[in-house]
This record gives C-alpha cells, structure tokens and sequence, in this order.
C-alpha cells in the first residue's frame, strides 16, 4: 500500500470509529426518540450510583476502624475492593448486552459502506476500536465516583493506602476488570456470530442481558457475605482463585494500592495478559472474516413469520380475550412488534430481569433463614410468581410505549380504532405475554416441588385472579395503541415512576402472598379472598372503560398539537 | 359527491393549499398534478381526512367528513406517496392488520387477502417481512390494502412508483375499471402520462393555488403540440428547464 493510500484509510477509520460511538450509543439507547446526550447520563448515573453509595455507606465503619490491627484493616479493605471489581465486571456484561446489534454491520449500514471505497476491514476495525473506547469511558465514568468516595473514606488507616494512589489504583483495577469483561464477551460474540449467525446471538444478548441484571441485584444482597471467601482465595492465591477475574483485578488493586503481597503480583499478571491476550486475539477474529460478515449482512434476509404457532395458539387466545376485529388487530400487532424488535424486547427483559431477581432474593432469603421448604407453600414462594408477574407486566406496558416505525403507523390513524379498542387489544396481549407464561410456570414448577393438586390448582387461580386485577389497575387510563403513538414525554420514566410503583409492587407482592398463603389454610376464606378480587376487578374494568369513553388516541405529542392549534388560530 | 369548498391549509403560517374548490362525482377519475411543494400531499391527506383544513370544508354528500370522520374513513382506500409499511411484519400480517382495523370479518379477509397476493404475484412471499420487499411490491400491498374493504373512494398518491410495465399497465386497467363501478378516484402523480392515460380531469397545482383544473382533453386543446406535458409546462414551470440541466452537468466539472 502506498503512502496516499493509507492516510486515506487512516482518515476513513477515524470518521467511522466517530460514528460507530454514535452507532453504539444509539443502539444502547431503548428509544428511539429518546435524547442521546440525556440517555448516557442517566444510564451512566445510574450504573454508577450503587458503587458510589456503597463507598460512601463505608464511612462510619472505616472511622471506627482506625485503631483496628493492620490484619483486620487489610481483610477489610481486600473486601470492599473487591466489590468495587465485581460490580465492574457485571457492568461491562451489560453494556456488552445493551450494545450488542452495533458491533456487527447490520444490512442497511452495510448497503451504504459497501457503497463506498471502503475496505470492510476498516470499517470493522473502527468498530471495533469505538467498541473498547466506550467500554473504557464507560468503565471509568461507572467507577469514579466510587474512586473518589472511597479514596476519601478508607485512607483513615495507613494500611489503606495514600489517597491518590487508593483513586488511582481503584480506577485502574475496576476499569481494566471492567474492559477485560467487556472484550470477553465481544469475543465470544465474534465467535457466536461466526459459527452461528445473527439469531443466534441476537438470543444470547437476551439471555446476557437477563442474567447480568439478576446479577446486578444479587451482587448487593449476598456478595457481602461471599466477599470474606474471595479475599482468603485471593490472598493465598491457590486453586480456584487463579481463575477468578475478580481475583486478578482485586490483587492488581492491592498490589497498586497497598499493602502489597508477592502472591497479588503473579494474579495481578495473570489479569493483564488475559486483557492484552483478548484484545490481541479480537484483532484476527473480527478483522480477518469482516469481508464475509459484510457479506453475510447484505445477504441476510430478516426472519419472517412462521405462523404455526401464532394460528394455533396465540391468535384463538387473542381473538376470545380481545372481543372486536379492531381488538385482535390491536392485540396481534403489539406482540408481533415486540417479538421482533430486541430493543423493546431489552426493556421487557429489563423488567424481567428486576421481578427475577426480586423472586430470587425473596426464595434465597428464605432458604438461608432455614424457612424455605419446597414441598409445602410458603410466602416466600408464593410472592415469587407475583413479584414476577408484577414486573413482567410493567415491563410490557412500558415497552408498549415506545413506538415502533412511528410513520408507519398512519393505517391506524386512518382507521383509528377506538380507546376501548385499544385497551382490550392491549388487555389481550399483556396477558398473553405477561400473565399466562408466568402462570404456565407456576403450574410446572408447583408440580415439579411436589405440591398436591388441590393446592397447586387454588394457586394457580389465585394467581390468575391477581394478574387480571392487576391488568385492570395496569391500564386504568390507558389510551394508546402499542408502539403507534408517540411516547408521552415525562411519563413512565424508570427513573421518575420508580418509587411511586414501589408501594403498589410491595402491596401486590407480599399482601398477595400473605393472602394466598391464608386463602391455602382455609377454603372459607378462599372463597371469599376470589370474590373480593373478581368484585375489585369488575369494579377497576369499568371505571377504566368509562374514563376510556372521554378519551381519544394521542397520535400526536400534546406540544405539537397545541402548536398547530395555535398556528392554525393565528391564520 | 365529494366536495372542496374553498380549502386552505397553513403549516405553521406557512400556507400549503390555498382556496381550493373541487367537485368529484362518483365514476370520475380526477388528477391531482403539480411540482414538489406545490400542495398535492397535503391536498390529498386532506381528502382522506388525515389533514383537517385550516379554513374551508371537505364534505361528502354534503356533509362535512370531519363531523362524521370514522364513518367517513369506513369508505376510504388510501394508497401513501411514501410505501411506509411496518418492515417487520409479513405481507400476510400487514393486510390483516389493516383489515382487522376495517372489521372485515375473518373468513372474508382471508379469502381477499389470498386473492389480492395471488394476483399481484405475491402468493410466494407470503412470510417474508416486508423490509425485504423490493419499492414495487411494497407498492402492491398498499394498493391491496386500500381495495380491502371495497372502497367508495380511492385516493392514490403516486402510484405508479417502484411499479413495473407490466404493473402499471394493470393499475391504470384498474382504476377504469373502478371507475366504471361508481368509484371516486383521486389520482395524484408526477407521471404526467399516467395521469393523462388514467384521468378524466385535472387539477394543477402551483405554489399552493390551483392553476388549471379541466378535462384532459380541453387541457390538451388549449397546447400548440396538444399534450398535458406542453400544458403542465405553460402554468405550473418557472425554470428553464435546459439551462438548468445545463448547469447541473457543469457543477462538478468547474
């Protein structure tokens, strides 16, 4: 290659690592419509705050520890060190998840690259390269705040170090833990990808993004007590350890920060060269077949419906829950919008994910209480599925927000179905989607612990009960048809709404499984505890439907309209 | 009968369509002809009822289609300019959906969205989502999807794109046919041959007003050469048409 010709290259990776950022911030982002600048704040802010406020929660036991031993000092520094890593770690597996669709050419980016004299191995490397990049920004953005908190709380024993070394050492060994993780997993995606194709790994960031936020919520629940476990494995550094990441990044950050031992050096290596190893290894692999995957994308045909499943299952349910042609049309086209589109899939499994580990916490906290017996209901269980439902269904609701090809949408504009309409097709597909699985769940696991039919049947309709009630309670006021209409602005924010649904969740969660456990002792109140669900329905249905009579379907951000108004007022 | 009495649409003060007064009777064809921006979209989103107008009224046997505009909407077909489909759903799904949307009952829906597939050659992409559709098939499905329901009204905003020959051909045997029926067509195209093959008036529009409206053949009658080209051309062209060509093929040769 000449001189010209590789200035030229040069240049062309820069602008396209510059829009691969872009690229990948975009595909992160849930919404569309969504600001870009606003969205990486908040998501940043909120990976970010769980280490900063477990660094500042540190305060008070780091100020009753000054006069402790060196001993005790170390073991506890070792410990909360090691948080820092763990949390990293599972933050790169969700950032690899969230940025998952942007680290291949999908088919439209591929048709105007390919157009250009660009060589696809630029283009990939420059993904590439923006890939790392943000991993690393990100990575550092997570873990400052934490650093400086930290830094400040813990340097109150000489053992722990001098504070801008502590600062500096904590960045270096959460963001190298966290970029290892992340070009792990950008390498297994390679691979994925290579041997298996796109649906394949398009399934497998579902399952990455569903395990690493239960993950996320487990981590601050029972790391604590599994901590004391990784400091002894990584101070003696034998057997198992040698195969933890976060027992290389925890060593790297006490042999940057202190106090070091000869045993943290070889652990502290090790976690270089698997960074430097998997960064020189994603090189070939994702370098070498990018002609092909170029090709691969261009020739790729989306998948299309195969309609066994939809005829004989899904659209028979649909139709008898839905009432009206309108109804099913309604209800047919949000799961067919959610079933193939991974980014408001992502938002469900966000949900999912939280009512998961929320089960999760609720069963293991029981377990270890030495409460928790599978063969028999407990409360514990029985606010499993409910804390499951719960979220499912707000998961979906938000979701069905978030339009989808919103110019697409003027067939409904056209024939604008009714609210009443609309909700019912809303109504029918939540509960296909949100309430039927978990209670298909319910019924396999009740039988699978052993529980007798009797009690396996009245939890099973309790649970139908709950989540028709909680349908009612979830649309009251709903007047949009899923993923047609503009997103409201303002509204059904996680980060606005989240304490507001945190009493109702609580009430339906543990009230629920409390009344269920009761409703099990004794059959009289069973009755009695349907009714009152049915009655507390019926009575939520029609208020809904009422107040649905007064509305209309807002196509149209209300800003807007009252702008054309207003312009059209002013002629 | 649908009427356009004095009809004006402001986009932000900005007018798109100003005064407009038009009379189409059931069995005509009217061509809705003018330059990019000249109103024809805004016009025809308008009649479908999509648009509401800033001052005049649309009405339909009198009666404002705005006070009645569902059941008003019930007897539209409306083909977009622009094929925006739902790229993920099938062409199967789509048709239902819209014909869902309708309240055409199942057994018929099935029965005419077969139909409408097979005859426009479809009837082997029936599961292929239709972001993998070429710009002409994309353009069929639409033209499916407003014939569902036997529409009384037809509003096609630039059929004829991404069609084939062969396509085209049966489009314009279409909309005689239709018309022959007691359909009213709007039929809005820059294809100045299409329009004058498939219309039996036209209005042309020009920078928001209307320029010309009359039969096809009066228009062609008031020409030198007798072609709706020449007579587009003469109220509806400002530019110089060869010195621009002209200086477009020179820009990135200077």
């Amino acid at each position: 290659m000449t001189a010209p010709a590789v200035l030229q290259e040069w240049r062309q990776f820069r602008i396209l690592a510059r829009d691969s950022v872009r690229k990948l911030l975009n595909s992160s982002m849930l919404a569309r419509d969504a600001d870009p600048m606003q969205f990486a704040l908040w998501a940043t802010t909120l990976v970010a705050t769980p280490p900063a406020l477990y660094a500042f929660g540190q305060l008070f036991k780091y100020s009753t520890l000054r006069s402790a031993p060196a001993q005790v000092i170390e073991q506890v520094i070792t410990a909360d060190r090691m948080f820092f890593v763990v949390y990293s770690l599972i933050a790169a597996a969700l950032l690899a998840s969230m940025t998952w669709d942007a680290l291949y050419p999908d088919r439209d980016e591929q048709e105007l690259i390919g157009a250009l004299p660009v060589r696809p191995r630029t283009a990939t490397a420059a993904r590439l390269c923006a890939a790392v990049g943000v991993a690393t920004g990100f990575a550092l953005a997570i873990n400052f705040p934490s650093a400086l908190v930290f830094a400040l709380v813990s340097v109150s024993h000489p053992v722990a170090g001098v504070l801008p070394v502590v600062l500096v050492a904590h960045l270096v060994a959460t963001t190298t833990g966290c970029v290892t993780a992340f070009a792990v997993l950008l390498a297994v995606r390679g691979v994925v990808a290579l041997v298996f194709g796109s649906a394949v790994t398009d399934r497998f960031a579902t399952v990455l993004q569903l395990v690493t936020i239960v993950a996320v919520v487990e981590v601050f629940f029972y790391l604590p007590s599994i901590l004391p476990r990784l400091v002894q494995l990584t101070m003696t550094g034998e057997g198992v350890a040698l195969w933890l990441p976060s027992t290389w990044f925890g060593a790297l950050y006490s042999g940057l920060a202190g106090p070091r031992h000869a045993v943290y050096l070889g652990e502290a290596v090790l976690g270089v060269i698997v960074l430097a190893g998997t960064l020189i290894a994603l090189v070939p692999l994702y370098l070498l077949p990018s002609r092909l995957m170029a090709r691969r994308a261009l020739e790729s045909q989306p998948g299309g419906g195969r309609r066994v499943w939809y005829t004989t299952v899904v659209r028979p349910t649909l139709s008898l829950m839905s009432g009206t042609a309108p109804g099913l049309s309604v209800a047919m086209f949000a799961l067919t919008s959610l079933v193939r589109s991974r980014r408001h899939m992502l938002v469900v499994v966000s949900y999912v994910g939280i009512g998961v580990a929320f089960a999760l916490v609720q069963v293991i906290a029981a377990g270890l209480r030495g409460g928790l017996q599978l063969e028999t209901p407990g409360r514990a269980l029985l606010a499993a599925p409910l804390a499951m439902m719960f979220f499912t269904v707000i998961g979906l609701r938000a979701a069905f927000r978030i339009p989808r090809e919103i110019e697409a949408n003027w067939p409904f504009r056209l024939y604008s179905p009714g609210v009443i309409e609309a909700a019912s097709g809303t109504h029918a597909a939540l509960c296909v989607a949100g309430i039927a699985p978990i209670l298909a769940l319910v019924l396999i696991g009740t039988q699978a612990a052993g529980w007798s039919v009797v009690a396996t049947a009245e939890v099973t309709v309790f649970n139908l009960l709950a989540g028709l009630f909680l349908l009612e309670c979830g649309l009251y006021g709903w007047s949009l048809i899923p993923f047609a209409c503009v997103r409201p602005e303002g509204h059904e924010a996680m980060q606005t709404r989240w304490l507001a649904a945190s009493g109702p969740c609580i009430f339906f969660v543990f009230g629920g499984a409390s009344l269920q456990l009761a409703g099990l002792r004794s059959a009289r109140f069973a009755a009695a505890l349907c009714v009152a669900v049915l009655a507390l329905t019926v009575v939520v249905r029609s208020a809904r439907r009422a107040r649905a009579r007064r509305e209309a379907i807002p196509f149209e951000p209300a800003g807007r309209l009252e702008l054309l108004n207003l312009s059209e007022a002013g002629q | 009968m649908l009427d356009l009495v004095a009809v004006s649409k402001h986009y932000h003060g900005v007018p798109a369509v100003r005064s407009l007064n038009l009379r189409i009777k059931a069995g005509q064809v009217l061509g809705v002809l003018g330059a990019n921006g000249s109103g024809k979209s805004t016009t025809v989103k308008m009649i479908v009822g999509l648009l509401r107008p800033s001052r005049g009224v649309v009405s339909w046997h009198g009666a404002d289609i705005h006070d009645q505009l569902l059941s008003y909407q019930h007897l539209v077909g409306y083909v977009p300019e622009e094929p925006r489909l739902y790229g993920y759903l099938t062409a199967v799904e789509y048709l239902e959906l819209v014909g869902g949307l309708r309240d055409i009952p199942k057994a018929t829906l099935d029965r005419r969205i077969g139909r409408y597939l097979e005859l426009f050659g479809l009837q082997h992409d029936l599961y292929v989502p239709l972001s993998s559709f070429s710009k002409g098939m994309r353009q069929k499905i639409l033209l499916s999807a407003a014939l569902l329901h036997d529409p009384a009204i037809l509003v096609l905003d630039e059929p004829n794109s991404g069609l084939d020959v062969a396509s085209s051909l049966i489009l314009r045997s279409l909309v005689a046919n239709l018309a022959s029926r007691g359909k009213v067509i709007i039929y809005s195209s820059h294809v100045l041959d299409a329009v004058e093959k498939a219309c039996d008036d036209v209005v042309i529009l020009h920078k928001s007003h209307v320029v010309a409206f009359n039969s096809v053949t009066k228009l062609r009658d008031l020409t030198i050469s007798g072609t709706l080209e020449e007579a587009f051309a003469s109220v509806a062209v400002d530019q110089n048409v060869t010195q621009v060509a002209q200086d477009l093929a020179e820009v990135a040769v200077g």
